[in-house]
């Protein structure tokens, strides 16, 4: 199983490769898109971060490329935006054009007609979580579209991760790890993601609100308190799912991605030690217990294992 | 002159079936009570099911549905089923449960609202009933808290050569939007295809992870993805007060899903539409 990791800052490439990593992904800005289309027309998911989040043009991805590929690693070019014209698929088309001409691995796309364009550009798709691919007939439908990679959404529990795999063995599938928890669907979250508010989970975090009850006594309204407290302000502030990393090597999942394209470098690199370690650790297990046994934790152990609070994928250990 | 638009009005009973027993209103007053607001007297189709929660779609049974077969029995009604994005471990439960559905509705029950690829497939291929791409399919942002956006006029842009092949090739009757925005232009969709048009609430999140299904659950159990429940979505809803938003709107969290209200949003590009209403606002609440 691969570490994927964001590859914001070329700098310390060799940091991340020395930590594990053995496949990256990148997106891009483009003025010219932005005057095309306007502010609110996102590239990818993270766009309205700006340069934070995609900090090189893609002028800039385009001669990244080699440089990764020359390493002996593996990247992607992210388009995962929640949905597209015509108009700027027409314009994405070119991007996959250019992107052909490179030693490129892949795109990462969100819908089923970036799936279609890409192979028509004759470039590896990965059908990203957007896509919303909860079940094996949608791995299925994708898989014969042309994604060569699945990326299995991060609200379906490590059963349902490896029963789709199974179940579609042609596919490679991708799993979510560690960095940052998310209490809505990524496929069907559609508020904005831009630095001028946070994403709608933030803003309903700090909202005020009126939790209404049919029936109100004092345990009832006591549960339902405490439940929304723990749900607002503890439930994935920071999520890790090495636990799971027995389930899905010995399942074949192919890669395991470290979310946070605008996190500092240094927590990404110890996040992709720990997912590096525990994946060879898991090679050499002969069951889920001895791999729960002799697993690395991370360094904030002490207050994420706590609950399954901090887990992607908590019924491995809170069951 | 603002274009006079033929609508066809419908009902929106997803996900709030099972509270009108819990409220002790009868069906027939929930319907007068959204025709009242809708300033009509014809919602002649009942949508039943869900959109957003397979758990919700599991527990609906037979029984729930019984007034509802009788209402469009005498008021020569029609019934759409609409199908939630199932997670693997339901797939196959889901399954029988549509098949239960269509047999105890007959032919009452002419259309199927999908909310993705996987089972718009499935149900084109088993079933000869119409078929309508949910709201699910429709994914331009929607966000209130950005108002030089969220003002519009909007096109959407689902509108793709790719979704117009998959309307020719499923037979695709009626296509499902939220209200995203202050005025929509529908001036681009596929010939033939009828626009549903959700209203008052527009759906802005959702995903597997329910809030109220762990409210009675232990800690370490709480919050999993698609839990089993008892459907306490059914005494529980949270209404938000966004700090961002400048303007009077209600933010809810009914199941799973966080809605805003807007309750205005214009129409353009249209002849004619189907108004699905969700009464949140009756008494049912």
């Amino acid at each position: 199983m691969n570490v994927l990791v964001p590859l914001n800052n070329l700098e310390h490439l060799s940091e991340y490769i020395s930590a594990g990593a053995s496949e990256f992904y990148i997106g891009f800005y483009d003025e010219a898109w932005k005057k095309k289309f306007g502010e609110y027309m996102d590239i990818n998911r993270l766009s309205g971060f700006g340069k934070e989040a995609n900090p090189y043009s893609f002028k800039e991805v385009l001669s990244l490329i080699p440089r990764i590929k020359e390493q002996g690693q593996m990247i992607y070019v992210t388009f995962n935006a929640s949905i597209y014209s015509e108009e700027q698929l027409g314009e994405i088309k070119n991007y996959f054009l250019e992107l052909k001409k490179t030693r490129v691995d892949g795109v990462i796309v969100s819908c089923m007609e970036l799936v279609l364009l890409a192979k028509e550009c004759g470039i590896n798709s990965v059908a990203s979580t957007i896509c919303g691919i909860y079940n094996s007939d949608l791995a299925r439908i994708y898989y014969k579209a042309g994604a060569k990679r699945l990326i299995l959404p991060r609200d379906l529990s490590t059963e349902e991760v490896c029963n789709i795999a199974a179940a579609v063995p042609e596919a490679e599938y991708e799993v979510f790890m560690m960095r940052n928890g998310c209490s809505f669907s990524d496929s069907n979250c559609l508020g904005f993601h831009r630095t001028e508010t946070c994403a709608i989970c933030g803003s309903l975090a700090k909202a005020g609100h009126d939790l209404h009850l049919r029936k109100e006594n004092f345990h009832s309204v006591n549960n339902a308190e405490l439940n929304d407290e723990l749900y607002t302000n503890q439930f994935h502030k920071y999520t890790c799912g090495l636990c799971s990393i027995y389930d899905f090597v010995k399942s074949g999942i192919s890669a395991a991605k470290i979310v946070g394209r605008s996190d500092d470098w240094e927590y990404i690199c110890k996040d992709i030690s720990y997912v590096y370690e525990n994946e060879r650790i898991a090679k050499q297990c002969k069951t889920r217990e001895e791999y729960l046994e002799k697993m690395i934790f991370p360094e904030g152990r002490k207050e994420m294992c706590k609950l399954g609070l901090s887990c992607y994928y908590p019924e491995v250990r809170f069951s | 002159m603002e274009e006079e638009i033929k609508k066809e009005y419908c009902i929106n009973l997803c996900e709030l079936l099972k509270h009108i027993e819990v409220s002790g209103i009868s069906l027939e007053q929930i319907i007068h009570s959204a025709e009242k607001t809708l300033n009509t007297n014809s919602i002649s189709r009942i949508y039943i099911g869900s959109y957003f929660c397979s758990q919700y779609f599991m527990h609906l049974t037979e029984a729930d549905c019984k007034d509802v077969l009788e209402y469009v029995n005498q008021h020569n009604g029609k019934v759409t089923l609409v199908i939630p994005i199932v997670t693997e471990k339901n797939l196959k439960k889901v399954k029988l449960r549509i098949d239960s559905f269509i047999n105890y509705f007959g032919a009452v029950m002419d259309e199927i609202t999908v909310n993705d690829y996987g089972m718009l497939e499935y149900i084109y291929n088993k079933y000869k009933l119409k078929l309508n791409l949910g709201r699910l399919f429709m994914k331009d942002y929607r966000d209130p808290r950005y108002p030089e956006y969220f003002k519009g006029p909007f096109r959407p842009r689902v509108f793709t050569s790719y979704i117009r092949s998959i309307v020719e090739k499923y037979e695709i009757h009626a296509m499902e939007f939220d209200p995203t925005h202050k005025e929509l232009d529908f001036a681009e969709k596929p010939e033939g295809v009828l626009i549903g048009l959700h209203t008052p609430y527009c759906y802005m999140t959702t995903g597997q992870i329910c809030e109220y299904s762990s409210v009675d659950k232990d800690i370490k159990d709480k919050f999993r993805p698609n839990p089993d429940c008892d459907v306490e979505c059914l005494s529980h809803h949270i209404e938000y007060d966004l700090e961002e938003i400048e303007e009077e709107r209600k933010f809810i969290r009914f199941g799973r899903t966080v809605y805003f209200e807007n309750k205005d949003c214009k129409v353009l590009g249209l002849t004619d539409m189907r108004v699905i209403y969700l009464p949140l606002d009756t008494e049912i609440f």
